[in-house]
């Protein structure tokens, strides 16, 4: 009988150690990983910001949304969506599958990307928080992004 | 009929001169390093703002908290819910001054070795601080980067016991950021 218990006890500190070292290294979700929660252009995603940040931030925060639109500007790892005057949807991708994609990243061209929503800045009114060296332009914020399609 | 064309030529040219010139950057990576021998905790931001006047000599930077990758889900988790509270205090900041702005020529190629003064903000705590950096200019591109080191007890970051060995009691943080010329 204590032999029994003993051998459950056992299987069930095992168990238990192996989902703790799971979950330890678990990697957090990349928007490739799985399909998009919420579709939508750049432009509707920058006039519900302008609405209500917060209602935003509750509806779309940690979640993975797909955005299409323009290409505006290519930074190193990173392009920005254009969302209208002083806006855009900004997306970060890993600098490797970057680096196999940049060259079908141009200004003009038409994308629609898929990211993690994180944040948004410059909607909210100015606060200390904000730069004020120069107005700061309305951004809505993807990481781990992933490129779906793009027209030539 | 000389007169319509140079007045003309003197309004461009004053509207020229009384355009400011700034740099700017949406795409600044800041990585922090607060592992120990015992665990890595590393994370990386690839998408801080920055803008820098060169005739002033100031330098601002913001980031998104929760912008930051980490490796692990778990301690991305634990670091915006319990160290950070990242949806109480969403961003970080910095803004200051280049102490030495005479030592850097915006418009000559060359590596500028700069120290930079000013206060950053993180978890909602404002402390002065004093960090040295480089700053490259390059033709029209401008990039700067720096390494320094903060005290997580300075911005109210706790540390619980049961992973004070694992997590150091300070953080090395490095900023990198090319940016392009914007002129208002």
């Amino acid at each position: 009988m204590m032999k029994k218990l003993f051998l459950a006890l056992l299987i069930l500190g095992l168990m238990a150690g192996g989902y703790g070292i799971y979950l330890w290294k678990k990697q957090p979700p990349t928007a490739q990983d799985s399909a998009a929660d919420f579709i939508l252009e750049s432009g509707q995603l920058i006039r519900q910001l302008d609405s209500s940040t917060s209602a935003v931030s509750k509806k779309y925060m940690d979640k993975n949304l797909s955005i299409s639109g323009v290409i505006t500007q290519v930074d190193a790892g990173q392009i920005s969506i254009g969302a209208g005057e002083n806006a855009s949807v900004s997306c970060s991708f890993d600098s490797t599958y970057f680096a196999g994609i940049i060259s079908r990243c141009q200004p003009g061209r038409p994308v629609q990307v898929k990211g993690i929503f994180y944040g948004a800045e410059g909607f909210d009114p100015p606060s200390d928080d904000d730069l004020d060296l120069i107005p700061t332009e309305k951004i809505a914020r993807l990481k781990t992004c992933y490129l779906v399609t793009e027209q030539p | 009929m000389k007169i319509v064309p140079l007045s003309l030529m003197a309004l461009c040219l004053t509207l020229n001169l009384s355009a400011q010139k700034f740099y700017t950057t949406k795409a600044g990576q800041t990585s922090f390093d607060a592992g120990t021998g015992l665990e890595d905790i590393k994370a990386v931001n690839k998408s801080t703002t920055s803008v820098i006047d060169p005739a002033s000599g100031q330098i601002q930077f913001s980031l998104l908290i929760k912008g930051f990758e980490f490796k692990s889900q778990l301690m991305q988790d634990h670091f915006n819910e319990n160290y950070m509270e990242s949806d109480k205090f969403p961003k970080s900041t910095f803004k200051g001054k280049i102490s030495n702005p005479e030592k850097v020529n915006f418009s000559k190629d060359g590596s500028y070795p700069v120290t930079v003064t000013g206060t950053l903000e993180i978890h909602g705590v404002k402390k002065d601080i004093s960090a040295t950096g480089t700053i490259k200019v390059s033709g029209e591109s401008v990039s700067a980067s720096s390494d320094f080191e903060i005290t997580l007890k300075d911005y109210s970051i706790n540390i619980p016991g049961v992973v004070e060995d694992k997590l150091s009691k300070t953080a090395k943080i490095k900023y990198s950021g090319t940016y392009a010329v914007l002129n208002k």
